[in-house]
């Protein structure tokens, strides 16, 4: 996973469902793309810290299981950012997978 | 293992020791935090799968994965120690009542050279009206404004802004004004206005350029100037 930009949209989707914490970020990101997304998990943070500092996404802390647990929760600005992050993704994938299944 | 090559943490303590290197305390504390939490969830859940604790701990601290890396990524969104000391030194200046007072000192000592009393007086200005204005702006509104900023509204306080009006005000940059519009009578003088000049051109710069690379480090570490850091945060 490239770090500085497709993790960040994954966050971003992921966050889409609800709040989360980093942890279960990881492991939600990891599982659903069955093991194919492996990323350190120490990377995720700085991730986290940068979509918070540009407004994308905003944090508050929690317990949970007797653990103080930061979460992160989707803005408006992230809900756009998402969108347009997508939008260029699968118009950008599309046209690999145009290019790629052309018969020799 | 080559000489090159940077030993790798054996322990969470560190792990964060390296991730958070050259940061600012509160970001210290915070990451500690977070990445602790994270940490025993993970060594919980391989304890779960029915491994020792040692190799729990290993697999947990495996999958955090590179902790330099982490650290330049930290520091590409968070104030590092050095940035944020500048940082509060610079609220504290906005702050302080010594500085405001300076500054109406002078600015009051440079707008009496221009009454007509003292015409006849060794310097004289080029353009007095304009420069008495600028001198206005830079020795008394805009540092007025930073003080009220700082003072009153303390953590909310608009510290892109903040930064941005200090690098055109104070009484540093009022001399530097007063020497570009000052009437050059001599070559000692030329020289000492083009070399205020300069150091005025690159203050401005210096904390025009600070403040766009801490611009999105000030929205996350939002108040952090405000406040002193934490003596001792022992990262254990």
């Amino acid at each position: 996973v490239n770090n500085k930009g497709t993790l960040a949209t994954l966050i971003l989707q992921n966050l889409s469902r609800g709040s989360n914490h980093g942890y279960r970020i990881a492991r939600d990101i990891k599982e659903r793309s069955k093991g194919v997304l492996d990323f350190k998990e120490g990377t995720l943070y700085p991730a986290l810290h940068g979509l918070e500092a540009k407004g994308l996404v905003v944090s508050h802390t929690a317990e949970e299981n007797g653990r103080t647990r930061c979460y992160y929760k989707l803005t408006d600005k992230g809900r756009k950012a998402l969108a347009a992050q997508k939008d260029q993704w699968l118009r950008f994938s599309g046209a690999i997978s145009l290019v790629l299944q052309e018969a020799p | 293992m080559s000489i090159f090559e940077k030993p790798q943490p054996q322990t969470l303590s560190e792990w964060l020791d390296i991730a958070t290197k050259k940061l600012a305390a509160p970001t210290k504390k915070r990451i500690k935090g977070e990445i602790e939490a994270h940490y025993a969830q993970a060594m919980d859940d391989v304890l779960h799968n029915g491994s020792s604790e040692s190799a729990a701990s290993e697999a947990a601290l495996a999958q955090l994965g590179d902790a330099s890396l982490a650290a330049r990524r930290f520091r590409e969104h968070h104030l590092t120690e050095w940035e944020s000391q500048i940082v509060q030194w610079s609220f504290k200046q906005a702050r302080s009542v010594f500085a405001m007072a300076l500054n109406c000192g002078i600015f009051a000592e440079l707008a009496l050279e221009q009454l007509p009393r003292r015409q006849n007086a060794l310097i004289h200005y080029v353009y007095p009206l304009p420069y008495l204005v600028i001198e206005f702006l830079a020795m008394i509104a805009l540092p007025t404004a930073c003080f009220i900023s700082a003072r009153c509204i303390r953590r909310g306080t608009n510290m892109r802004l903040l930064l941005l009006m200090q690098s055109v005000s104070g009484f540093v940059v009022g001399l530097g004004l007063n020497q570009l519009f000052v009437r050059s009578p001599s070559q000692a003088l030329f020289t000492m206005n083009v070399v205020m000049a300069t150091f005025l051109c690159l203050r401005v710069v210096a904390i025009g350029a600070f403040a766009l690379v801490v611009w999105n480090k000030l929205q996350l570490d939002r108040g952090a100037w405000s406040k002193p850091p934490p003596q001792d945060v022992a990262l254990s």
